[in-house]
C-alpha cells in the first residue's frame, strides 16, 4: 500500500485540534504552498525578486475566458486543422468579453531556399501567415509563360494580398500575378508574368510579400 | 474572510487562532487558484490564463529582467513589453484586427503598434481613391496587378497621393484590373 502524496489542505486546523497535533499539517501546507508557488515564480524564500515570474507555462484551456473591463486575457487553446495539424496556440481576449483571437497562429519551422527563390515566413495575429523573400524570374522574350512562385509551407487557404518590388533599378516594373487553382483547398503557387514590354530582360529579381489565411 | 498576515498573535487564545489560521489557508487556496492550477492539482502553480489588470505606470526592469503588462491606451487595455533596464515600452497589441478567412479586405497588427492592411480591390478605375479602415496614417502602400495571365497589356499600377489612410490608384493606362494592396499604417 503506497503512501499518499502530501497535499495542501485548506480545511485545517479543526476546532478541537491542538497545535502540537496540527504542526505536521501546517508544515505540509507550507511546503505545498512553497512548491506550487515555485512553479513559474521566483521562490518564496529567494533573497530577491520573490514573487516575480520566471517563465509562464500555460495549460490548455477548454474555452475562452471571461475578460472584464480594463482586462486582457492571455491563454492557450487547442486549434484543429490549421496547417494540417492540431496544436495549442496562444489566444488573446480583449476587455468586455470581446471576440477572442489567435495571437500566435503558427510556428516557424522551415525555409525554402534554392537558386531562384528565397522564402521566409512569419505571422500576424488573427491567423495570417506572412511569406516574404526574393524570387528570380527568367522570362522568355515574346512568351507569356509565367514563372511560378511556390509558397512553403503549403498551408494557405486564402490569399489576402501580395506585393512585388523589382530589385534591379533598370527594370523596375512590378510583375503581373495570378493565383493558380488551389489543390485540395490550398493555394501553393502564384504565377508571375513579365509586365515590361518595352524592354524585356531575360532575368528579373523581385522582393515579394504574400499574406494568407491559414 | 480575507487573508490576515498578522495572525496569530502571541497571546491569542487557541480557538481564535485556529479559526484565523484556517481562514488564511482557505484564502490562500482561493486566491492562488486565480490564473493558476489549484494547490491541490498535479500541475499546481502553473498558469491557466494571464488575466492582466491595467497598471497605472510602466514597471521597472533591471539588466536581467523583462516585463509584460497591461496598460490603458486611450482607455483601451493593451499588452506591453519592456526590455531590460527599463527600456522604452513597446505596445504589442492593438484593437485593430479583422482577419476572417475569405474576407477580401483584412487588417491585423504588429508590435509598435502598426496596422497591416491587405486585400484586393475589384475593378477600380484609374484615379480612384481608396480609404482604408480603421483610420491610421499610412507609412507604406504597395500595389500589385492581379488576375493577369498574359503580358499583353500595360496595366502596371502604383499608389500615389498617400495621405492619412487614403491613397490613389494610378494605372499606366486606363485599363481596369483588380489590384492587390498591402499597406502599413500607424
Amino acid at each position: 500500500m503506497s503512501t499518499p502524496e502530501p497535499q495542501y489542505n485548506p480545511n485545517i486546523p479543526n476546532p478541537k485540534d491542538i497545535f502540537a497535533d496540527s504542526q505536521g499539517d501546517f508544515l505540509t501546507n507550507f511546503q505545498e504552498l512553497y512548491n506550487a508557488f515555485s512553479q513559474n515564480h521566483v521562490a518564496l524564500d529567494a533573497l530577491s525578486s520573490a514573487g516575480n515570474h520566471t517563465i509562464i507555462q500555460l495549460l490548455e484551456q477548454g474555452g475562452d475566458f471571461q475578460t472584464d473591463a480594463g482586462e486582457i486575457s492571455v491563454y492557450t487553446k487547442k486549434v484543429t486543422n490549421q496547417a494540417k495539424q492540431t496544436s495549442d496556440q496562444i489566444f488573446l481576449r480583449y476587455q468586455g468579453n470581446q471576440t477572442a483571437f489567435q495571437f500566435i497562429p503558427y510556428q516557424i519551422y522551415g525555409l525554402n531556399q534554392n537558386s531562384t527563390q528565397s522564402q521566409f515566413f512569419t505571422f500576424l495575429p488573427g491567423g495570417i501567415l506572412f511569406y516574404f523573400g526574393t524570387i528570380t524570374c527568367r522570362f522568355t522574350t515574346g512568351s507569356t509563360k509565367p514563372v511560378p512562385l511556390k509558397l512553403t509551407p503549403a498551408i494557405a487557404k486564402y490569399i489576402t494580398t501580395m506585393n512585388f518590388c523589382a530589385i534591379d533599378p533598370t527594370s523596375n516594373s512590378p510583375p503581373y500575378v495570378s493565383l493558380q487553382t488551389p489543390m485540395n483547398g490550398i493555394y501553393d503557387t502564384i504565377n508571375i508574368f513579365n509586365s515590361s514590354l518595352i524592354s524585356i530582360p531575360s532575368t528579373q529579381i523581385f522582393y515579394y510579400v504574400v499574406l494568407a489565411n491559414i | 474572510m480575507s487573508y490576515n498576515p498578522n495572525i496569530p498573535q502571541a497571546n491569542d487564545p487557541r480557538p481564535q487562532s485556529q479559526y484565523q489560521i484556517k481562514a488564511n489557508y482557505q484564502a490562500i487556496n482561493t486566491v492562488f487558484a486565480n490564473n493558476h492550477e489549484p494547490l491541490t492539482s498535479n500541475n499546481q502553480g502553473m498558469h491557466d490564463v494571464l488575466l492582466m489588470r491595467p497598471q497605472g505606470s510602466d514597471p521597472t526592469t533591471n539588466s536581467a529582467q523583462i516585463a509584460l503588462y497591461n496598460k490603458l491606451v486611450t482607455g483601451i487595455p493593451a499588452l506591453f513589453f519592456m526590455a531590460a533596464n527599463s527600456a522604452t515600452p513597446i505596445q504589442l497589441t492593438s484593437p485593430n484586427i479583422s482577419t476572417a478567412a475569405n474576407q477580401a479586405q483584412q487588417f491585423s497588427f504588429v508590435a509598435g503598434p502598426f496596422v497591416v492592411y491587405g486585400g484586393i480591390i475589384k475593378n477600380p478605375a484609374n484615379g480612384d481613391t481608396v480609404t482604408l479602415s480603421p483610420s491610421t496614417t499610412l507609412k507604406y502602400v504597395g500595389l500589385t496587378s492581379a488576375n493577369v495571365t498574359a503580358n499583353s497589356n500595360l496595366v502596371t499600377s502604383a499608389a500615389t497621393s498617400i495621405s492619412g489612410s487614403s491613397f490613389t490608384i494610378n494605372f499606366q493606362n486606363a485599363t481596369k484590373i483588380d489590384i492587390y494592396y498591402l499597406a502599413i499604417g500607424q
